[in-house]
């Protein structure tokens, strides 16, 4: 009986699933299209009852003046017999779908019904935020643009540095109810076919009802979704998408998304940074060092306090251990929870600066930090000397340029901290190693994360370890190159 | 297209699998055995694997490649090759379980001392099971990472440099000499040990490639770093210091003081620790290469957990540092007997394998 109902239920489905389908396959109709918008109060009807045509569309997906100069002028200044002959600008299009309508009204169109025929009219222009200088990513020389919520400017920032016909773009429609647009970008003869493929077939079986921005979108589409690490690199500056174009690789954009994403990428990237190119290259290059010097304080220097001050103090000299336990002298926790609290605390700092605005911000910053820091040491909650490391740890992880990494690798010092807190110097190593066997083994779009080191390319190494002269930077990286490539950079 | 190890991977997984914690004991065990300037000693035990690995590269060359399993099993049943199987299984098993023991039996000398072992052996074994599990083409990446990660250790030798004096070599050579000189050699045998695997590397290399050529490199690299070390040692300590000493190399750690930090060894001790993953991962993926042959029905999941169980509860009251030299001395017998003799054993199987081809074309 049960399949009986099944076949019934499949049948229903059928059926409705058929009479949508018919519905977006008739003629569009003023009625019908209305009742596809039904309860859409912000929906605008407009009608020219001396010629007899109605119009409708979204008000605030529309551009004034573009609307007045195709739309309003044009009929209310003809007439009725003129409207045919006026329709055959090439402005306008004749849709045959009620199907096609809807989409072109919810993309700022404008959809003009006749008694027979319906047309559309391209209106689109909402309020968008004009280009401004990047607030996650911000640079001292160089180019100060960044990328907005709009497609369109974000592809023209990109052409305009490109002039090249080589330049290639295709189009993506993803999420169910979102409909978003993801275009992806690459030059031709450079790009690796093989992981343009890869990519695309990624996105096409992309199934969600929304895409909100490019950062939420490569989690979508990449290999290892549980890992803390960020497997795409995602940026808001247009000049760093158009280097790695010129290096081979993928970039996308998603619309409303002021981030776009590249791919292939790998660990050592999220070290660099726009200014790197535009520095000297020995100070780029030392710049560069300085970066992963702070990777490694901000991973280790707060886990290796609590493992000498837990189990090794041997291992701290004399002099500087004098001063060390008259700091920890009235604090009554042991250095783990010591540690934790004030990392903890400078966490809860971080973020309410976050959320706030920059002026409470900073009020919060010198009140946390100054007022309360101060105050902790002197009720004897926590060392002074912990307070210097746990601030170093902190400003070390700002000097990382990308902020999605930064966030990470705070993560993993919490975990660094809590194995050092448990096994001394063996715990951190553990942790340490872990970190590696957990990198080592990532890829990004089928490639190894951590390229060029495993596998080793020697001349990647020099573009990523060392900020090569410009006139000496004749490879691509190997990770992204296509398989017979083009090995000069002009 | 399945991924093939680039021969300075190889050379690296050679490198991390042969410097372990043989290394620490390894000048005092010189001195043991050869006397003075028995560094020198060191380059005959070279010589001696360098033969051995050629026999490697013999069964890589008559092989084409081809997975030392596929060839012994072409030739002979696999009823008689099951008593081999579980003897490799059971002899890398323990090699590895015996090795992480070890590691943490001298990590506790210096820290930990009343806590018990095992914590740290199973967090030995998890980290090795989570890399074994990774399977062979990611494990060579993350042994390339590893060995960044310990390599700058060997650069603090040149703190030393101040304290160092030639006059410690003296001008003798070999005097004082171990009258047991077998055991003497085979101890220090065990620190080039490792190279025998390579052998089950052979599918996983691309046969165009130069890939002996990355694992003499490895090899080299091995002696080099030994010969840096005993150097360090002979020229530190004196003769009869040296004799007297555990762990020189440790204990040369301790020498080095920085502005802002001192007692090293405590810190660079724990670094070891990425050479002893490597190893005891190369140890189980082995042992796992060679189970799935003789159970390939069950998943290597399963059947490594089962292999790190069986070894650990095997080897429970091998616990304490004179019973785990004596497990590592009686294995490293049976490791040098394996080295040499499977790949005899391959190369016998080809040999006899083209005899047949060659009659059966006539």
């Amino acid at each position: 009986m049960s399949f009986f109902r099944f076949l019934l239920k499949d049948k229903q489905e059928n059926s409705q699933r058929e009479s949508t389908i018919h519905k977006q396959k008739q003629k569009p109709t003023l009625e019908a299209i209305k009742q596809e918008f039904s309860n859409c109060d912000d929906l605008v009807e407009q009608s020219f009852d001396q010629i007899g045509i109605t119009i409708l569309f979204f008000g605030h997906l529309i551009e004034p003046n573009m609307f007045n100069r195709d739309i309003v002028e044009p009929l209310t200044s003809i007439r009725s017999e003129e409207f045919h002959s006026l329709m055959e600008r090439k402005q306008y299009q004749k849709v045959k779908t009620s199907d096609d309508t809807v989409q072109a009204i919810l993309k700022g169109y404008v959809a003009i019904f006749d008694k027979k025929e319906t047309y559309i009219v391209n209106a689109f222009g909402p309020k968008e935020r004009s280009i401004s200088q990047s607030e996650t990513e911000s640079i001292i020389t160089g180019a100060h643009d960044s990328f907005v919520e709009s497609m369109n400017t974000n592809i023209s920032l990109i052409r305009r540095r490109l002039n090249t016909p080589k330049l290639k773009v295709k189009k993506f429609a993803i999420g169910d109810l979102s409909n978003t647009s993801v275009f992806l970008l690459y030059i031709e003869d450079i790009v690796n076919p093989d992981l343009l493929k890869e990519l695309e077939n990624r996105i096409s079986n992309v199934k969600t009802d929304i895409v909100a921005d490019s950062s939420m979108f490569v989690q979508l589409i990449d290999n290892s979704p549980h890992s803390v690490f960020p497997q795409f690199f995602t940026t808001e500056r247009p000049d760093v998408v158009v280097n790695k174009l010129a290096s081979g690789k993928i970039a996308g954009l998603t619309d409303h998304s002021p981030n776009a994403f590249t791919t292939p990428t790998n660990f050592f990237e999220f070290f660099e940074s726009p200014d790197d190119n535009n520095q000297r290259w020995i100070v780029g290059t030392l710049v560069k060092w300085m970066r992963y010097v702070a990777f490694i304080v901000t991973l280790c220097f707060t886990a290796l306090y609590v493992s000498a001050t837990t189990y090794s103090y041997e291992i701290i000299p004399q002099t500087i251990l004098m001063s060390l336990a008259e700091s920890r002298d009235r604090v009554p926790f042991p250095p783990l929870v010591e540690a934790l609290i004030l990392e903890i605390a400078l966490e809860l700092l971080r973020e309410a600066g976050v959320r706030l605005p920059t002026k409470i911000g900073q009020t919060i910053g010198i009140v946390g930090g100054i007022v309360i820091g101060q105050a902790a040491v002197d009720a004897g909650l926590v060392s002074n000397t912990l307070i210097i490391v746990v601030a170093i740890s902190a400003i070390s992880s700002f000097v990382i340029p990308n902020y999605i990494l930064s966030a990470t690798l705070r993560i993993a010092r919490f975990m660094l901290i809590i194995l050092a807190g448990a096994f001394g110097n063996f715990g951190l190593v553990v942790g340490l190693v872990l970190l590696i066997i957990h990198l080592g083994s990532l890829t990004n779009l089928g490639t190894p994360y951590v390229n060029p080191v495993a596998p080793m390319h020697p001349k990647d190494l020099l573009l990523y370890f060392i900020r090569p002269p410009h006139g000496m930077k004749k490879y691509r990286p190997t990770q992204s190159i296509s398989p017979e490539p083009d090995k000069r950079q002009k | 297209m399945k991924e093939k190890i680039h021969p300075f991977h190889l050379g690296i997984i050679l490198y991390m699998n042969q410097v372990g914690i043989g290394l620490f004991t390894m000048p005092r065990l010189v001195a043991e055995t050869y006397g003075t300037n028995g560094w020198i000693a060191l380059l005959g035990h070279y010589f001696i694997a360098a033969i051995n690995i050629l026999l490697i590269y013999l069964v890589f060359k008559w092989s084409k490649g081809q997975s030392i399993f596929e060839s012994l099993e072409k030739v002979i049943p696999k009823f008689l090759l099951f008593p081999i199987y579980l003897f490799l299984i059971a002899q890398w098993s323990f090699l590895g379980v015996i090795l992480a023991r070890y590691y943490v039996q001298i990590l506790q000398i210096n820290n930990f001392q009343t806590t018990n072992a095992y914590p740290f052996i199973i967090i030995i074994l998890i980290l090795t099971f989570l890399l074994v599990m990774k399977g062979i083409y990611n494990i060579s990446k993350v042994t390339t990472l590893l060995f960044f990660f310990v390599i700058w250790i060997v650069f603090l030798g040149f703190w030393l440099i101040p304290v160092w004096d030639a006059i410690n070599f003296t001008t003798f050579i070999f005097k004082g000499s171990s009258e047991n000189l077998i055991e003497g050699s085979i101890n220090l045998y065990s620190s080039f040990l490792g190279y025998e695997l390579i052998l089950l590397f052979l599918p996983y290399l691309d046969t165009k490639r130069k890939n002996f050529t990355g694992v003499f490199f490895g090899h080299s690299l091995t002696l080099l770093i030994y010969i840096y070390t005993c150097i360090m040692c002979f020229g530190f300590y004196s003769f009869g210091q040296l004799l007297e000493t555990l762990y020189p190399t440790l204990v040369l750690f301790e020498f080095i003081e920085f502005n802002f930090i001192e007692r090293i060894d405590a810190l660079v001790f724990p670094f070891f620790l990425s050479n002893i993953i490597v190893t005891t991962t190369i140890y189980f993926w082995s042992a796992l290469e060679v189970s799935s042959r003789v159970l390939p029905m069950i998943k290597t999941k399963w059947l490594l957990i089962f292999l790190m169980v069986v070894a650990t509860l095997a080897t429970l009251k091998v616990d304490i540092i004179r019973a785990i030299e004596a497990w590592i001395y009686k294995l490293t017998i049976l490791e040098i007997s394996v080295a040499f003799g499977l790949p005899l054993l391959v190369l016998l199987v080809l040999f006899v394998g083209k005899i047949k081809n060659k009659k059966g074309t006539i």
